[in-house]
């Protein structure tokens, strides 16, 4: 079809108001004179009669180009069509009644005016009714009606708010594509043949194919719609709607990359901090509380002494530890690092270096989750250790130089986001597989992302750059230098 | 919380000095009275540590989050010219042999070239842009050019003395009065060191390439505070410390002995006098014990395999080269020492600069760039500060073949515990003459509160009260240069 007359199809949710207020005008009118029974200007007189005369041939006209427009519309397709076939019956009801009703009129056929009118008006509210269900989604009115914030999210927390049950998906993705996404790509109106409201159906996709492609967030057409500026015209949520944040968007994200092909608890899913301090503003109950600094600092006292080893507090407020275990060596063992439980909630940085650790040991590092730095350079681990060190969600820097570890151990580690330093000297890792984990922790993309966003500031500031001239004379006293002399050493060599 | 004994000794120190104050001020009988309280053994014996025990430093929690756990200076001892180092100076190379513009030395101070006929004297060795983030390095340090990306050069270093012993003095203790303490002893003050078995704050030599000017050993005196954060000299050829073995028919346990009886002694000696140099006494007993066995390790380089040996161009581990002391200084790093200070005589190049310079770079190029890579490769750069220059510059004036010394810029480097590499800090005008007034300057108190930010440390707050002031190792200066932080 012609892309214009197409277009013009887009008129319909303009036009459709028209009919809406000119026929409950109509009705006002009727009930207002019907009440007022003056006989010059009320419901039996010449200018009553001229008044409604033109109130329903303005009513019919707008009526049949709102149906006529709508049909335009529905051409574009995109829409549930149980509903829209409901909502295309009524409004074309309409139309026709208003014709009807004026024709019943000019023939002055009083007894069957009143009865159409309300069956006019009752086909105006049906078609208006399933109209608003194909645009705002068929429980807009019900969450109005509820009386709550209408935020699904909140309700989501209300309803549960057991901490050891939140789960990704169900309880922090689907809400927010609920208010976000569903009323265009929902069960009711899925724009692009795309439904966002279950996971099977975010899956299978749209026109452009599966929206998600697990494990692959820049490979994911919705991430890609999120991700675009909000000026392209394939930015979703559209323009105008309500957007998401950034923490959302870091949500999303996260999840396509971690969690997209799994259902799986909050609580186990180890979020990168930006995405876990959203998440635990969804649902406090899940922060985990930050430890006493007093209490703290009296157990390390205490730890340390008994261990002999160093542990210094790493700030005035907070009861973040440095543990270093090196300067005792082989004398530090597996149940040494078990001793350090009373603190462990607390520890940032922990020095295990060259001391008698082993894989099985390790497995004391899961409470340690504040943990950012871990040195294991010159201990017996192996691959095997991996597995205890990829729970660690914050880790930012880790040494194992002069252990057994290799690829496969260190390929373990791609669900440590957050890690920046690898120091591998002296082990059997190869380049190659040191590429593949910084594939997997750094997203390129993102980053030739921001270069782009650096170098369209740059053009900004160019642009803002103002310079003015007034004129410059030459300055007096400036002389041609000599020729460049070399300086003697420099001679003697040539 | 119960205070750590750290503190509760501080709190007895000043406690006992306003005492003894107050006591040499009033009447004999009230001093009499108060003498019961003072040399009352158990008050005395209650607060203080057990000298024996580790310090564990006067700052229990830090004033910012701290990066470094140790500091390497490699002091290039003699005042290295930063005209043919890190400061390359085009203008200065056209200039030579002209007269020096006056304009730029009238009324200045000078060392020995006051009074004389000032030519400028161009650099005879060239630059380049060295690593990816091009920091211009002279062609004289070629392994040094590698390394590039890890260092942060300052070239506008600038000092208050103009000859060799007091400059040094004011590049470790920020004064040139005697008694003041250096700054590796202002560290373990207020940190204490990871180590127990060697002393926290080591101080190596080496010589060559240039006038060997010497080296005090006030340079590191722990001045006012109590000696047992003074700097430790080790022999840089053969054994580090000798006659650290038992005599012949002495066993480690009738040494422990005679140390333990020594020690009960010094302590009886101790309540009588409250002098806390027998303090220090005591713990250096127990630390020279323990040394008995950590030195022998330490020294024994034949842990090392050949390819380090040859990272570091090592022709003889313990040979007294600067090259042997850097693997050494690297080796004391892992073992918990604080404070290392390897001090290279031989950049003092009144004449026949170019000569010496060849000669100087031959001997600390590599292994200078060799510790930055094996501390690298090690994960250790990440928490070690390395502090690479001396004491102050030299003339972009010559004298004669050579060039005199200089105050008012310098150049040095930094590198690691969160100093950005790759950024060059500062400039100076366009002869090398002085530094920029331009928000990068650097006095060598900056370079103090710096090296203190770094540990975590405000340098305003750490503080000794001595003869009745509070004394920091800035003094009343000092600004941290935050710009150099990543």
């Amino acid at each position: 079809m012609d892309t214009f007359v197409t277009q013009l199809g887009r008129l319909h949710p303009l036009l459709v108001h028209l009919p809406i207020g000119s026929i409950f005008l109509l009705v006002a009118f009727e009930i207002y004179f019907r009440f007022r029974k003056e006989s010059h200007s009320g419901f039996e007189s010449q200018s009553g009669a001229a008044i409604r005369t033109f109130i329903l041939i303005l009513s019919t006209t707008v009526a049949i180009l709102s149906a006529g427009f709508g049909w335009l519309l529905s051409q574009e397709g995109g829409y549930e069509t149980n509903l829209l076939s409901q909502h295309q019956f009524f409004g074309f009801a309409v139309a026709g009644l208003s014709l009807l009703l004026l024709l019943i009129h000019l023939a002055k056929w009083k007894r069957a005016y009143l009865p159409v009118l309300a069956v006019v008006t009752l086909t105006l509210v049906l078609a208006g009714h399933f109209g608003g269900s194909l645009t705002h989604g068929s429980d807009y009115l019900d969450i109005w009606f509820s009386g709550d914030s209408a935020d699904p999210v909140a309700e989501a927390v209300a309803a549960e708010p057991d901490p050891a049950k939140v789960l990704v998906f169900e309880d922090a993705i689907q809400p927010l594509l609920e208010t976000r996404c569903l009323s265009c790509h929902g069960p009711e109106k899925s724009k692009g043949d795309l439904r966002l409201d279950s996971i099977e159906a975010i899956q299978r996709g749209g026109k452009e194919g599966p929206s998600i492609m697990a494990r692959n967030p820049s490979e994911s057409p919705l991430i890609q719609r999120i991700l675009l500026p909000i000026t392209e015209k394939k930015h979703m949520p559209p323009k105008g709607k309500p957007q998401l944040t950034d923490a959302e968007v870091a949500l999303f994200e996260w999840w396509v990359q971690n969690h997209a092909h799994q259902s799986i608890r909050i609580a186990d899913a180890h979020p990168p901090p930006t995405v876990e301090t959203y998440l635990s503003g969804l649902f406090p109950s899940l922060e985990t509380p930050v430890p006493d600094r007093e209490e703290i600092l009296e157990a390390a006292n205490t730890i340390a002494r008994q261990l002999n080893i160093s542990i210094r507090p790493l700030s005035a407020r907070e009861p973040w530890l440095e543990v270093s275990a090196r300067l005792r060596s082989t004398e530090f063992g597996d149940s040494e690092l078990a001793q350090l439980a009373p603190i462990a909630p607390a520890i940032q940085r922990l020095d295990l270096g060259t001391t008698a650790v082993t894989d099985k040991g390790l497995m004391h590092l899961k409470s340690m989750e504040q943990l950012r730095q871990l040195q294991l350079d010159r201990t017996g681990i192996s691959d095997a250790a991996m597995e205890n060190i990829a729970v660690l969600p914050r880790l930012e820097y880790l040494n194992i130089f002069n252990t057994e570890i290799t690829d496969e151990g260190i390929l373990a580690l791609t669900p440590l986001t957050e890690l920046r330093s690898l120091y591998a000297w002296n082990t059997r890792i190869s380049p190659e597989a040191v590429q593949a984990l910084s594939e997997q922790l750094v997203d390129q993309r993102m980053i030739a992302r921001w270069q782009a966003d650096i170098d369209e500031l740059q053009r900004r500031i160019e642009n803002e750059r103002f310079s003015a001239n007034l004129g410059e004379s030459l300055p007096t006293g400036l002389e041609i230098p000599e020729a460049e002399p070399l300086p003697e050493a420099a001679k003697e060599e040539e | 919380m119960s205070e750590p004994p750290e503190i509760a000794w501080l709190r007895q120190q000043q406690l006992g000095w306003s005492r003894r104050t107050f006591l040499g001020k009033s009447a004999q009988a009230l001093g009499a009275l108060a003498m019961g309280s003072l040399f009352n053994p158990r008050i005395f014996g209650a607060a203080s540590p057990d000298p024996a025990e580790k310090w564990r430093g006067i700052i229990q929690t830090p004033h910012f989050l701290p990066r470094a756990k140790r500091v390497i200076h490699l002091c290039m001892a003699g005042g290295p010219s930063h005209l043919e180092t890190f400061d390359p100076k085009p203008v200065l190379n056209r200039l030579h042999g002209q007269p020096f513009p006056e304009s730029f030395t009238a009324g200045e101070q000078l060392a020995q070239l006051q009074g004389k006929e000032l030519i400028a004297r161009g650099s005879s060795f060239g630059f380049s842009r060295c690593g990816q983030s091009g920091q211009w390095i002279s062609d004289l340090f070629p392994h040094m050019q590698t390394i590039a990306d890890d260092i942060c050069i300052i070239r506008s270093m600038h000092t208050e003395q103009i000859n060799h012993d007091p400059a040094h003095a004011f590049m470790n203790t920020g004064s040139i009065i005697k008694g003041r303490p250096s700054m590796g002893s202002w560290l373990l003050y207020g940190l204490g060191s990871e180590a127990d078995d060697l002393p926290g704050y080591i101080v190596l030599m080496s010589e060559g390439g240039g006038q060997a000017q010497p080296i005090s050993s006030r340079q590191w005196s722990s001045g006012f505070l109590p000696s047992r954060f003074q700097g430790v000299p080790f022999y840089s050829r053969g054994d580090p410390v000798h006659y650290v073995g038992n005599p012949e028919g002495v066993c480690q346990s009738t040494q422990r002995q005679l140390i333990d009886e020594i020690s009960r002694l010094n302590q009886l000696h101790l309540e009588e006098s409250l002098d806390p140099e027998i303090q220090t006494r005591i713990a250096q007993y127990e630390l020279a014990f323990k040394m008995q066995t950590s030195v022998p390790e330490l020294a024994d380089m034949g842990d090392e395999p050949e390819s380090i040996r040859e990272l570091y161009g090592i022709e003889e581990p313990g040979d007294g080269s600067f090259a042997s002391n850097c693997l050494m200084a690297r080796r004391l790093a892992e073992r918990g020492v604080r404070f290392i200070q390897l001090y290279h005589r031989g950049w003092d190049h009144h004449g026949n600069i170019d000569g010496g310079l060849r000669e100087v770079s031959k001997l600390i190029d590599r292994p200078s760039a060799a510790l930055i890579k094996d501390l690298k490769q090690r994960g250790m750069l990440e928490d070690t500060l390395v502090l690479w220059g001396g004491e102050f510059g030299r003339t972009p004036m010559g004298q004669g073949s050579g060039r005199d010394h200089h105050i008012n810029a310098f150049s040095v480097w930094m590198a690691g515990a969160g100093i950005r590499g790759g950024l060059t800090w500062g400039s100076t005008d366009e002869l090398g003459y002085k530094y920029l007034n331009d928000g990068q300057q650097v006095h060598v108190h900056d370079l103090h509160a710096t090296m203190l930010a770094t540990f975590g440390i405000d340098h305003t707050k750490l503080t000794y009260r001595s003869q009745g002031r509070d004394f920091r190792l800035t003094d009343v200066h000092g600004h941290v240069v935050k710009g150099i932080f990543s």
